[in-house]
């Protein structure tokens, strides 16, 4: 009774700690890997083709993913729209609720969910196989700077794949919405054209790739971090889901920080 | 070259006291041996030397200096200075065995692939390995291929300390004994050797000191030869058992 107490008044007591530990380790990986990547000269060669493969798995291979998501999500959200909006006679807002919903929000939101299921739960296993594997260690020997070499190219190459995933994203989601309103209500593409260049600002598309970029590295940041925590092969599939988790929540506290932050 | 010294180490993994309060002097240019049953420790003492661990008790003094002190810059230097041929071989599973040993000399110099691929060939021919290994990835080999070239990336490096973890122990015995001269070599060549192997034999044969662990504490520090006559029923389980 006495040890069930007290390690419930351990665990309560440490929870704060832990807390901290994990921001500090999160910043600490981005703050000090990007350093690296500034002051080291040596290697640059072989990190930034890593960048590049880091670039072509989480950018080029969620393409297919990304399309159809994205098309359905217009698709969708026009399809729920429509009947109510035309009752109203209010066709003309599909582009407005287009912009708030694809553009400012599910575009980066979705791209990021797409990023956290392929990349970051890939990401964080690749890196607890690592640890495992003692591949770390055998970097760290070889006098190489993992924050360098490991965590700048993961973090930096989901940054821009993110960036560029939300613009196709909202791309392909502004013309699943408009394939939808052409054969539903047979809304032409220079109509729609003119609706969304109306509605859809420059700023707002520019807000979007900057969430997605700030999702991007906390994505893969998350992932590293929980990577680097695994040390026997049992651990590999429980950092990887506490990843993703951790990951999905981190991006919702995001997205109402930034979201509220445009909005003032 | 450096002579290490451990003060008082301690090291605890996830709650378990893997090392106990170990103190111990590894003069510089010797082979020292290191026994032990499985899971006494040996590896994780290697680590140590090489600052592997985050945070342990105590301190590893290198050339008077508390490695354990040393800046993320300073390390990665003493790092360069030794090479680790690790137990698993650790190469790493998403480049090919080329890109693997390259690795060291892409990172730290402007060699080209071909200046690089003569400085393998040797080791390839040594090992009789055929070339085409060099562009497989380390999961198609087997796990004795994969300790050669693990034994191959530390032995590019030339530095001049080398950790050997259980090097042997994969291998069969023609590649054992390639090895064990290699070993033999570096040591008249005045590299400091730390040598981690089940093959208590060669190890006692080769060795100008020996430390034995037994669940997580040192318990002899000795010469060879003293190990060998040794009446204390670890050294002499160890070596029936091991023998």
């Amino acid at each position: 009774m006495k040890k069930t107490l007290l390690s419930h008044l351990i665990r309560y007591i440490s929870k704060p700690y832990r807390l901290w530990k994990y921001i500090g380790g999160i910043f600490a990986l981005i703050v000090f890997s990007s350093l690296a990547y500034l002051t080291i000269i040596r290697g640059k060669k072989i990190v930034n083709k890593i960048l590049t493969d880091q670039i072509f798995f989480t950018g080029n291979l969620a393409i297919k993913i990304i399309s159809s998501v994205a098309f359905l999500i217009g698709a969708i959200t026009v399809i729920q729209l429509f009947e109510r909006l035309s009752q109203l006679g209010a066709l003309d807002l599909i582009a407005v609720i287009l912009d708030s919903v694809i553009v400012r929000e599910l575009g980066p939101l979705l791209a990021g969910f797409v990023v956290i299921a392929r990349s970051g739960s890939a990401i964080a296993a690749e890196i607890a196989t690592m640890m495992v594997n003692e591949e770390i260690s055998a970097l760290e020997m070889l006098g190489i700077d993992t924050l360098y070499f490991i965590v700048f190219p993961r973090i930096a190459g989901a940054c821009i794949s993110l960036m560029v995933l939300t613009i196709y994203f909202i791309a392909m989601g502004l013309l699943g919405g408009f394939f939808i309103g052409n054969l539903y209500a047979g809304i032409t593409f220079a109509d729609f054209q003119t609706y969304i260049t109306r509605e859809i600002t420059f700023v707002d598309v520019v807000g979007a790739v900057l969430k997605s970029a700030v999702f991007g590295v906390f994505i893969s940041t998350i992932s590293i971090y929980y990577g680097f925590q695994a040390f026997s092969s049992t651990q590999i599939p429980q950092v990887t889901t506490k990843s993703v988790v951790s990951s999905i929540f981190v991006l919702f506290i995001i997205d109402i920080i930034m979201t509220l932050s445009f909005s003032l | 070259m450096h002579e290490i010294e451990l003060k008082n180490i301690s090291l605890t993994l996830n709650g378990h006291h893997v090392l106990s309060n170990i103190s111990e002097t590894i003069e510089s240019g010797s082979l020292y041996y290191l026994m032990g049953t499985a899971g006494s420790g040996k590896s994780s003492f290697l680590k140590v030397i090489n600052g592997l661990f985050m945070e342990i008790e105590g301190e590893v003094i290198v050339n008077g200096e508390n490695i354990y002190n040393y800046g993320q810059k300073k390390m990665l230097e003493y790092h360069k200075e030794n090479s680790f041929v690790f137990q698993n071989s650790a190469l790493i599973s998403n480049m090919t065995i080329l890109e693997n040993l390259s690795l060291y000399y892409n990172y730290h110099t402007k060699l080209t692939k071909n200046e690089i691929i003569e400085k393998i060939n040797p080791y390839m021919k040594l090992f009789e390995i055929e070339q085409g290994k060099l562009y497989d990835r380390p999961y198609y080999l087997s796990t004795g291929q994969r300790m050669l070239f693990g034994i191959i990336r530390a032995l590019l490096e030339d530095c001049k300390t080398i950790f050997w973890d259980e090097p042997i122990s994969n291998l069969d015995q023609i590649e054992r004994n390639k090895v064990k001269k290699i070993i033999k070599e570096k040591k008249s060549q005045g590299k400091t050797i730390i040598l981690v192997s089940n093959d208590w034999e060669f190890g006692l044969s080769v060795a100008d000191h020996v430390g034995v662990l037994h669940n997580g504490r040192l318990i002899h520090s000795e010469a060879p030869e003293k190990i060998r006559k040794s009446k204390d029923h670890v050294i002499k389980s160890l070596i029936s058992q091991e023998g």
